[in-house]
């Protein structure tokens, strides 16, 4: 079965200056896929290109097909009907992408009627069944309700309503639960996972904490300074992770069951964009680093389980011990 | 334990917000902090954590004295800081220093780094004199800068170097106390262990005490010795670390815990999550805070408010039930 969502050797420019590079990973129907990185690591700019929401003086050069539609080629007014309909959107501030001056009901009703063509009354029906199922309490009434008047978890609740308000087949998840308290990141999380099951709407969950992917994904896209460093399923990728980066990045962070004394930590910091060292971009924080890593990028590396990594030495240095 | 270095005796905090409406003349309050006691040994990390609007931050905001207090003792070393002479809080603040979670924001753009970093001195009234500033360079290279680094001005560093340099301006007055005030949870992970390493050789070398606010249980479980869970303005549990993430006796402790992503996915479970959401701290329920969304809530819940008491050694607990609740598995 041919994926819903493929990236080919996607790159992104701003100004000459590339900000994402060769970045080629799948979305299967009703997979949860963690696309992780630190900051300026590329991943929410490559969430923004699969949307079409990049300003028009990005470069954006490669393959991303939906339902076999190459989308940097469809016009404005096309990618305007599929976003909604066919790709579902929600970000890390809730806040800024709801209008404060309208109520949440007229914005939902707004987002239904745009792609359906059924009556105001309808579509505000429509409205409380979405908040019902997003675990809004009350939700007739709090269509009355104007952003400012919710919390910063329901203000999310009504945007993933917004997002489901025309059952999208793919859902794109940008930080969704970075801004929110743990008692309300999990009951996001556990959201999310039950839109999946119902509305079998595909996600990529695009995040900065390992713990999430550990709670919800199924395949993890790990990225580091505008490139793809791993590509695993979930469980392949926490029990031997191939990659220096991602066995950086799951040493350092602080976990409830271990207690270990001192943390293990990636020494130096991210390159920025305009600073890449040659060959490998990690090789400098890297470990296992050797001459030849500064040489070429490394190209991806195929394992068992479909695990990739872009590591010359991964093969020769075998799966990381599991935690 | 000997006498302990900061003892917080009944801390009472309440924000008069302005009118809803002009024609009546009570303004609502805010019980941001709401009778809070808790104390911290010489060397000892605290872990303040819960969730936003708790009142943490108020809390270490109360200790080093930049708000007034509504009621209440903040001890530090036996002297309380609410009420002695300005002249005498002015030298203690040697002893007291903060790092916050924007390195951004609390880092003069203007200053060179040697300044930012001697500011607490020269706020004393010490001259900046060259032996000052070869101290700047000491300091700058305790906590993994370089002395280069002293003549240059905070944008031209990244997020972790300034976290460092704000690091370097707590500890230059040689404190006995620093507040870290989600001192790394702005940070990226592999930058975020490295600050948490280096914070935790200071309290090695200088026998810091911290304060540690935080709403990451998993960092705070890593640096802490002892635990205080806040929920609305109280502290619902308090004890070692260890016994308050392994065995906790308050349904809220329990919640928060449960609610901490995995560190596997083969660790997933059906989550003992939590219903609903913080009510707002201008109204919080009566009775025990958290009885709308305790699965345990009884009538007593709704109408007495439990105090914080002793069921074990060192480990309070803020529930009429502490003693029958079953401990989750945190």
């Amino acid at each position: 079965m041919s994926p819903l969502l493929s990236l080919r050797n996607v790159s992104v420019a701003f100004g000459g200056q590339p900000v994402v590079r060769d970045v080629s990973f799948d979305v299967a129907s009703r997979e949860i896929v963690g696309l992780v990185g630190e900051s300026g690591s590329g991943k929410s700019v490559t969430a923004l290109a699969i949307l079409g929401l990049l300003p028009p003086t990005a470069e954006i050069t490669g393959e991303i097909v939906f339902e076999g539609r190459d989308l940097p080629a469809l016009g404005r007014r096309q990618m305007r009907r599929l976003r909604g309909a066919g790709i579902g959107m929600i970000f890390q501030e809730p806040m800024s992408s709801l209008n404060p001056v309208f109520t949440v009901g007229d914005q939902i009703i707004e987002a239904i009627r745009v792609h359906q063509r059924i009556s105001r009354r309808a579509a505000a029906d429509r409205a409380v069944e979405l908040l019902e199922k997003v675990g809004i309490p009350a939700p007739r009434r709090r269509l009355e309700d104007y952003p400012h008047q919710m919390s910063g978890g329901m203000r999310q609740r009504v945007m993933i309503a917004i997002a489901l308000s025309c059952s999208p087949r793919l859902l794109i998840a940008d930080e969704p639960t970075t801004a929110l308290d743990v008692t309300i990141q999990a009951q996001l999380l556990d959201l999310l996972a039950e839109v999946r099951e119902e509305f079998g709407t595909a996600v990529v969950l695009i995040t900065h904490n390992m713990g999430v992917i550990a709670e919800i994904a199924d395949r993890v896209v790990v990225m580091y300074a505008s490139r793809v460093v791993e590509e695993a399923g979930v469980f392949p990728l926490f029990d031997h992770p191939r990659h220096p980066y991602t066995r950086g990045l799951m040493a350092s962070t602080p976990a409830m069951d271990m207690e270990a004394p001192r943390l293990v930590t990636i020494p130096g910091g991210t390159p920025t964009p305009g600073n890449l060292p040659p060959g490998c971009n990690f090789a400098p924080r890297c470990g296992y680093a050797i001459p030849p890593c500064a040489e070429g990028v490394p190209p991806m590396d195929a394992f068992a389980d479909g695990q990739r990594a872009a590591c010359i030495r991964a093969r020769e240095l075998g799966p990381a011990a599991p935690r | 334990m000997t006498a302990p270095l900061l003892a917080v005796d009944g801390l009472v905090k309440h924000f008069a917000l302005s009118s809803e409406n002009w024609f009546r003349r009570e303004r609502p309050t805010v019980r941001a902090v709401d009778g809070v006691s808790f104390t911290l040994g010489a060397g000892e990390t605290l872990g303040l954590v819960g969730e936003s609007g708790c009142g943490k931050s108020t809390i270490g905001k109360l200790v080093l004295q930049l708000i007034p207090a509504t009621a209440g003792a903040v001890r530090f070393e036996g002297r309380d800081l609410v009420d002695i002479p300005a002249a005498e809080l002015r030298r203690l603040r040697r002893e007291i220093q903060v790092v916050f979670q924007d390195p951004q924001g609390s880092l003069n753009p203007r200053m060179s780094v040697a300044e930012i970093v001697l500011e607490p001195l020269v706020a004393q009234g010490e001259k900046l004199t060259p032996a000052l500033r070869e101290y700047a360079g000491d300091l700058l290279e305790r906590v993994g800068l370089t002395r280069a680094h002293a003549t240059r001005h905070p944008h031209e560093f990244s997020g972790g170097q300034r976290q460092r340099i704000g690091i370097a301006r707590a500890i230059a007055p040689k404190p006995k106390l620093i507040i870290c005030d989600e001192a790394v949870s702005a940070l990226d992970v592999s930058i975020q262990a490295q600050v948490i390493n280096l914070l935790m050789d200071l309290q090695d070398e200088m026998g810091l005490s911290y304060l540690f606010i935080g709403h990451d249980l998993a960092v705070v479980r890593h640096v802490a010795d002892r635990l205080a869970v806040m929920y609305l303005g109280r502290i619902v549990e308090t004890g070692p670390k260890h016994t308050v993430y392994t065995a906790p006796r308050h349904p809220y402790t329990q919640a928060l815990l449960a609610s901490v992503p995995v560190s596997h996915p083969r660790q997933r479970r059906a989550r003992v999550g939590v219903r609903g959401e913080i009510p707002s701290p201008l109204a919080p329920p009566p009775g025990c805070h958290f009885h709308p969304r305790c699965p345990f809530a009884q009538d007593i819940c709704r109408n007495e408010a439990p105090p914080l008491r002793e069921i074990a050694a060192d480990h309070r607990v803020s529930c009429h039930f502490a003693e029958t609740i079953v401990p989750a598995k945190g």
